[in-house]
């Protein structure tokens, strides 16, 4: 009684590398979730800034930057912290329903992969990554947001050779973060319009993909 | 929070509220049985408590999976392979997942809809190639049980005329989505079977439910009740008839018996108040899932049964299967762009591929079916997770094109295979530990052969074929021997079966031709334990169908007063 919907409604291209599970374990209260939401929803109506619960001020700056990074304002919607990722990220950190264990891996992989970020930022400018000039985190991400693979040949992977053993890390955690953002960004009303996602509606006949699909694909509409 | 009464004694007590449970339920009561059925979880209703029709930003955490819902915080079921209070073990250096469901349904919460009939090879498996078993009954014995519960219930299907994939009484199937279209160009091109799928879903109103909306959320729970489950389609009618009484929270700890050994009662512990009670009855039905069935009669031992009830033979437990599974996915760049459509449709595949092989020319003895699926799902948590695999990631503008354009370019193909029985495969009572309930627990024992490891391999190069053959790439690489061909862990697929097999010696089964016991009775097994195989079709049909049968044998056996 397999259930396949489940098993494919996260779409995941691949499984869960270690970092990644820790991001993805939680538990839930459906009910509870939903009032943490609306006080969100509130704070942003009220005109007052939402002040994180698991992130420190610095990391916060951090997170905010680095999101739009990722998933930037373009012509079709806007950015990461437009659609409320970092809040979003913020409840992850203290789902009220995970178990003590869970929370505590999936808050040291945030944490630590913040603080991993920012270490190599003082390290090479001289100050951390939330007052680096936008050239300096560029410098940054291109080293640790293109691999393919974790598990890949570190010959593969485009980083200086003197920071190979500390940017092994970096490409972990930027691959979840990465996908973090996608889930928090997609899954935003402002991502769904995006994505023209057409469907969650009442269909009265099923007839299939319209005839602009099919002839898109080179396929006989029936 | 109802008890059931001490006082009473009820013709039948039913364990279990899924499928066997829920279809004896339904047959019992309306045969005149006054009946009692617990529960162990709680009441679920998915007109009232499912998420269907919810978005994902309706919810701070985007419908990502829990403890209590690994599928998704929206998803109809509530249970999993971790359950607080209620462990299970599995022996030195082995694995073994075990996934409980703790609400009314049951596991009919959590499923596919994918209702397959067993074949003529699947019930006579031992006469055809020597291996396994032969089950005491064979496909003509069921066929008139699988035509009535398909017009009970629905299920959309085409009559293909294949030797060990019978026809049915099916609805008209729905169109298949585009990339499934070009699954089956594919196939057909491979000469690889692939026909419209068999889904217990209404695409025309039947027995008063409404046709589905194609909203494609089965796995919620269907507020319109136009799939299957249980609660939605055997319980209703059940409670109508007056003589049905459901005991939710009751978590059975045993099966007592008498001293000439006949079942009497069910002890269970009332799980909101922690106190056991009983409730007695003149014939027990276990359909409590494979492992929870085997696990409650290990642990119902008498002077009568020193060994357990029912075991005589040493089998309970034994001949523990789970369906074998792998995953592979590919990259069709044909469906990068596509213009905006929905493509949500029925829960559930639209088309499938059925077993097209032929063993004896196989290194791997029995068959597999595969499972495609894709399309544009419904945007939410872990959306395109792990896009690094696929493009080397990146971030800015180009990333975010890159989501774009590959939204719904992802297909993948589930394998679904049958194992033979094997001896390093099944469950007993762990000596040292208890659940919450002070309840002994299972111990697992699991170990695959090489026959299930071949057929992995082959699904994945067959998986790999069809990606190619519609002109895209495999996602990463595919798993090798290292890593078991990607073969996921026993139980992962959540088809545990065996553990208390039908056969027609007392000595080397558990129960006879009718799922009753050998050595008892008026004690029968309504779930999937009694299967002598568990063929690669997902099981439900069969637990339906063979319930069914049995429980209109104890009808008739009481209306004869033989029991």
């Amino acid at each position: 009684m397999t259930n396949e919907i489940g098993r494919r409604s996260a779409l995941r291209l691949i499984g869960t590398a270690p970092i990644a599970v820790a991001f993805t374990l939680g538990a839930n209260e459906a009910a509870e979730a939903a009032e943490k939401a609306a006080t969100a929803v509130k704070a942003a109506a009220a005109g007052k800034p939402y002040v994180p619960k698991f992130f420190n001020p610095q990391e916060w700056k951090t997170v905010r930057i680095l999101v739009d990074m990722i998933i930037p304002k373009d012509e079709r919607s806007g950015s990461a912290t437009d659609a409320g990722v970092p809040e979003f990220m913020d409840y992850l950190m203290n789902d009220p329903t995970d178990t003590d264990l869970q929370r505590e891996r999936r808050q040291t992989a945030m944490r630590g992969g913040l603080a991993w970020i920012n270490s190599v930022s003082e390290k090479r400018f001289g100050h951390g990554f939330a007052e680096a000039t936008e050239a300096e985190r560029t410098a940054i991400l291109d080293e640790i947001a293109f691999s393919k693979d974790e598990q890949e040949d570190e010959a593969e992977m485009r980083e200086p050779r003197d920071l190979r053993v500390m940017v092994k890390h970096g490409p972990s955690f930027f691959n979840s973060f990465r996908d973090l953002t996608a889930s928090g960004f997609w899954s935003s009303k402002m991502g769904v319009e995006d994505l023209g996602y057409m469907g969650n509606r009442f269909v009265a006949e099923w007839k299939g993909a319209p005839p602009e699909v099919l002839a898109k694909l080179g396929l006989p509409s029936d | 929070m109802q008890i059931a009464s001490r006082a009473k004694e009820y013709d039948v007590c039913i364990v279990g509220s899924g499928a066997g449970g829920g279809m004896a339920a339904k047959v019992l009561a309306e045969g005149g049985a006054e009946v009692v059925l617990l529960e162990a979880g709680q009441w679920w209703d998915a007109a009232k408590d499912g998420a269907m029709m919810a978005w994902a930003y309706d919810s701070p955490r985007r419908g990502a999976g829990s403890r209590r819902k690994p599928f998704g915080e929206f998803d109809g079921c509530i249970g999993g392979w971790d359950l607080e209070g209620e462990p299970y073990t599995t022996a030195e250096g082995q694995r073994f997942l075990w996934w409980r469901a703790r609400m009314l349904g049951g596991r009919t919460n959590h499923w596919g809809r994918i209702s397959l009939r067993f074949g003529p090879h699947d019930f006579k498996g031992r006469s055809r190639d020597g291996l396994g078993d032969d089950w005491p009954i064979g496909y003509d014995d069921m066929k008139p049980y699988y035509d009535k519960l398909d017009e009970l219930v629905g299920i959309f299907g085409t009559n293909e005329g294949l030797e060990n994939e019978p026809d049915g009484v099916f609805l008209p199937p729905p169109a298949p989505r585009a990339y499934e279209r070009l699954v089956k160009n594919a196939s057909d091109k491979l000469k690889i079977t692939c026909i419209p799928s068999r889904l217990s879903i209404l695409t025309r109103p039947h027995n008063g439910r409404p046709a589905c909306h194609y909203c494609g959320q089965c796995g919620r729970g269907c507020k319109t009740r136009s799939n299957f489950s249980s609660p939605s389609v055997l319980l209703p009618p059940a409670l109508a008839t007056g003589k049905l009484k459901i005991v939710t929270g009751a978590m059975a700890r045993e099966v007592l018996t008498n001293d000439e050994g006949r079942a009497t009662a069910v002890s269970y512990v009332d799980t909101a108040t922690g106190k056991t009670e009983e409730v007695r009855a003149k014939i027990i039905v276990l359909a409590a899932s494979a492992c929870e069935t085997a696990r409650l009669l290990l642990n119902s031992k008498s002077t009568r049964h020193p060994d357990g009830l029912a075991n005589s033979s040493g089998a309970v437990g034994r001949y523990l299967t789970d369906t074998t599974g792998t995953s592979v996915q590919g990259h069709i760049p044909a469906l990068e762009g596509l213009p905006p459509y929905n493509d949500d449709g029925a829960g559930g595949m639209h088309v499938y591929m059925p077993w097209w092989l032929d063993n004896r020319k196989l290194d791997f003895p029995r068959g597999y079916h595969i499972e495609p699926w894709g399309g544009r799902d419904m945007p939410g948590y872990g959306f395109m997770s792990g896009i690094h695999k696929l493009t080397g990631g990146g971030y800015g503008k180009k990333l975010k094109d890159d989501y774009r354009r590959l939204y719904g370019s992802i297909v993948g193909f589930s394998g679904r295979g049958e194992m033979l029985p094997n001896r390093d495969c099944y469950c007993e009572i762990d000596p040292n530990v208890v659940d919450k309930y002070g309840i002994p627990v299972l111990r697992f024992h699991w170990k695959w052969t090489d026959g299930e490891l071949n057929q992995a391999r082959h699904m994945n190069e067959t998986a790999a074929d069809v990606i190619e053959a519609m002109g895209g790439k495999v996602v990463g690489k595919l798993p090798g021997k290292d890593k078991d061909y990607g073969l996921k862990l026993g139980g992962e697929i959540i088809h545990e079966a065996g553990t208390t097999r039908m056969g027609t010696s007392p000595r080397t089964s558990v129960l006879n031709e009718w799922c009753q016991a050998h050595d008892c009775k008026n004690l029968f097994v309504a779930d999937s334990a009694p299967f002598v195989s568990n063929a690669h079709k997902n099981m439900t049909w069969t637990i339906l169908a063979l319930s069914m049968r049995t429980s209109e044998h104890i009808v008739e056996e009481r209306r004869k007063g033989n029991l």
